[in-house]
């Protein structure tokens, strides 16, 4: 069984911008814009995770170049294909090709999460998307419009995607048990929603999976959450918070070497953890992880700046004066 | 013309203090007999010297740091009515300087009294401070007027191979430790000291055939009395011991010395440091934090190092972590990671990302963002999916290892669901 069909988020990814959960006023530009393609420009999508900014990409390329959309679209996701050779070879390359099919506009390169490109390759990137306008456009998406440099921001036309209401997400997910004869609690659909965060993959995928192991009730939903490394990383904050400090280092030498979770997803998450947590002094908590950060960013040993974060949580948990 | 070539500088902080003379020099054998070790080089330097005849080649002593060739040298001398004039690497030593002091010396050498030429630290002839001066050495020691004696630590530096075909080449080798020992013990004796056998012992073996280290260390001891092993450079003095001893160390000082002593890369010092703490289970949060900080600013500080190149930066690393080791009282570790997790780690880290790249790619997303949320609830969609995981591997061309791995992730997955 192919992934496509197997999955509920990619079966379900919608196709066109009607059916699309939510993000009414850009949908509602992108519709006009689309009317005129010789007019596009490239295109900056920013929003959190799950929003639909790459659905969105996808179905502008679907509907401007129609059947032959997968020949004359290069998807890359610049997380894992982020280095400067990406951008001049394969990038470069594909974009500077002329050959058309009539009916073709242009060609596009769809680039998911270009705010994890260096910013070298970014800067080898903004000349090529002037360089071959003519023939190519790009749509570029990033969870936040600042990690993208100013020089490509004034290149595309930005489309800001905010996180999906819960109504619309329940909504969605409901018809989604419906197709798929699923039973469900509505407490358990709602409770995804707050899981999840607003995303919307995310939120399919618990869904399924807890359909998987049983029933869709609060129950799985919750265990299916823990199960994830997302909420491993909850976890270890929540050790070493309440001072057992051996227990939350097993869980991050298991995330980060295991599972290969990047230091710098790892404090993202963490970030997201600490700071929702009262018992913390979030003055202190700032400071700290703002040095750790940087100590990060200029490369010092990642293992032992996260060890040395996790003492310096479990300090402030139980209450050690931390100068 | 005192010569301390081969002394480091915290031997000379150490050892000057209130002591005023160092044993080194306070003990150094006046008389061929007197040394301890390289009995056949001895007899054969002291009877050439005996039979020297202008046209001879003159000696080239090469041997390591403080094994007795400059003091055999001074002894032969003595004994047989020479006195000596040294050229050492603190004169300059270039061709013009060479020149000069060469005529005064056989200028004089006919009119007054016999003389004996000691070219020390040959190999420290170097090619632009001292320009010239190897050429010019080589071509006149063959027609020299009075005795010379060359000294080298280096047998393999291109210095002693260009001049070892113009001279006599004599290997000095270490001095056996029971005999830098025995000499040791004569020493503590004449100046009414006791060293514990232990330390004794320590200090033998650290010194590794060096005498004058033998001698300079012991002196070392005893004012303080306090320390209990040694901080000598030595490649034998391991990290494991340096990290122990610093941990046991009740001041940053002493643990400075320990972790200084140890020659271990600054990579392994950090690491090392590192794998103890977090080994330890008993301490305290504040202490665990004041170390793991100290130790977290060395690892920063290597990184700064090194991307800014400014190695002058390393002095403050033995200090930092001297500083986050002190009073710890745990014991050293290596490495804290039990073997079933490095197992775990080999096995499956791989398998687990080559899932996660294929499934990121088919669904669009990044493969950082799949492994931390979609991992588990995909891996039990296909699981419970037709075929299960079994037929999805073998659809998507992953083999077996990868397989084995994905099923022993399901099985944790689904354990750690169940509590």
């Amino acid at each position: 069984m192919s992934t496509e069909s197997l999955m509920w988020s990619e079966k379900y990814r919608p196709w066109s911008l009607g059916e699309l959960v939510d993000q009414k006023d850009t949908v509602a530009r992108l519709q006009a814009m689309i009317k005129k393609p010789e007019e596009m420009p490239h295109l900056l999508f920013t929003g959190p995770p799950g929003s639909g900014k790459t659905t969105v990409a996808m179905i502008i390329a679907k509907t401007l170049l129609d059947e032959y959309w997968r020949d004359f679209t290069l998807i890359l996701n610049a997380s894992d294909e982020r280095g400067i050779d990406v951008i001049r070879e394969r990038i470069k390359v594909f974009a500077s090709h002329t050959d058309r099919r009539v009916g073709i506009p242009f060609r596009i390169v769809l680039l998911d999460e270009g705010d994890s490109l260096t910013s070298d390759s970014q800067t080898a990137l903004r000349r090529i998307m002037e360089e071959f306008s003519l023939v190519t456009r790009f749509i570029i998406t990033a969870n936040y419009a600042s990690g993208i440099i100013e020089p490509i921001q004034s290149r595309c036309a930005i489309f800001r995607f905010s996180r999906l209401s819960k109504d619309d997400v329940v909504a969605h997910l409901e018809s989604i048990c419906r197709k798929e004869k699923v039973k469900f609690e509505a407490s358990a659909i709602a409770l995804v929603y707050e899981l999840s965060g607003g995303d919307l993959r995310q939120a399919i995928n618990q869904l399924q999976a807890a359909a998987a192991l049983g029933p869709v009730d609060d129950q799985n939903i919750k265990r299916i959450y823990g199960s994830t490394k997302r909420s491993s990383v909850k976890e270890m904050v929540q050790l070493a918070a309440k001072g057992d400090f051996t227990k939350a280092r097993e869980i991050l030498v298991d995330l980060l070497f295991v599972y290969g979770i990047s230091e710098r997803d790892m404090l993202k998450y963490i970030f997201e953890d600490a700071f929702s947590m009262k018992a913390l002094d979030q003055g202190s908590l700032a400071r700290m992880m703002a040095e750790y950060d940087y100590r990060l960013i200029q490369g010092a040993h990642p293992e032992i700046q996260l060890t040395a974060l996790l003492a310096e949580i479990a300090a402030m948990g139980s209450g050690v004066k931390v100068q | 013309m005192a010569c301390f070539s081969g002394y480091s500088d915290s031997f000379s902080r150490v050892c000057w203090g209130e002591m005023g003379v160092m044993w080194s020099e306070k003990y150094r054998p006046k008389r061929l007999e007197e040394m301890v070790g390289n009995e056949d080089a001895r007899a054969m330097i002291f009877d050439w010297l005996l039979n020297w005849k202008r046209g001879m080649k003159p000696l080239l002593l090469v041997g390591p740091p403080g094994v007795g060739k400059t003091t055999m040298a001074y002894a032969a001398a003595g004994q047989l009515g020479y006195s000596v004039v040294e050229l050492n690497a603190s004169d300059q030593r270039t061709k013009g300087e060479l020149s000069k002091s060469f005529t005064s010396v056989l200028s004089t050498s006919l009119l007054e009294e016999n003389r004996l030429l000691l070219l020390d630290e040959v190999d420290g002839l170097y090619g632009r401070a001292d320009f010239g001066g190897l050429e010019y050495l080589a071509e006149h020691l063959e027609d020299l007027p009075v005795p010379a004696i060359l000294c080298a630590n280096d047998p393999e530096s291109d210095q002693v191979k260009k001049l070892s075909k113009r001279a006599r080449l004599v290997r000095i080798k270490t001095v056996p430790s029971r005999l830098a020992e025995l000499y040791l013990r004569l020493v503590l004796e004449k100046e009414g000291v006791t060293l514990s056998d232990e330390n004794i012992a320590r200090i033998v073996t650290s010194a590794a055939g060096d005498m004058r280290a033998v001698l300079n260390t012991a002196q070392s001891f005893v004012p303080t009395g306090t320390l209990t092993t040694l901080y000598s450079k030595n490649p034998n003095y391991s990290l494991a011991e340096a990290i122990n001893e610093a941990c046991r160390a009740g001041t940053a000082e002493d643990a400075l010395r320990y972790l200084q002593a140890c020659d271990a890369d600054q990579d392994e010092k950090v690491m090392g440091c590192y794998n103890t703490i977090v080994s330890a289970s008993s301490l305290q949060p504040a202490v665990r934090l004041r170390a793991l900080r100290g130790v977290a600013g060395a690892a920063l500080l290597i990184r700064r190092i090194k991307s800014t190149q400014q190695w002058r930066l390393l002095r403050y690393l033995d200090r930092m972590l001297a500083d986050a080791m002190h009073g710890l009282g745990i014991p050293y570790a290596g490495d804290p990671l039990p073997f079933t997790a490095k197992v775990r780690i080999w096995n499956d880290s791989k398998s687990i990302k080559a899932f996660c790249n294929q499934l990121a790619r088919e669904t669009n997303i990044s493969s950082r963002e799949f492994t931390a949320k979609h991992l588990s609830p995909t891996l039990l969609i296909i699981s419970r999916s037709e075929g299960g995981l079994e037929t999805w591997c073998a659809l998507h061309n992953l083999d077996q290892p990868v397989l084995n791995a994905l099923q022993r992730e399901l099985k944790s997955i689904i354990a750690s669901i169940g509590k």
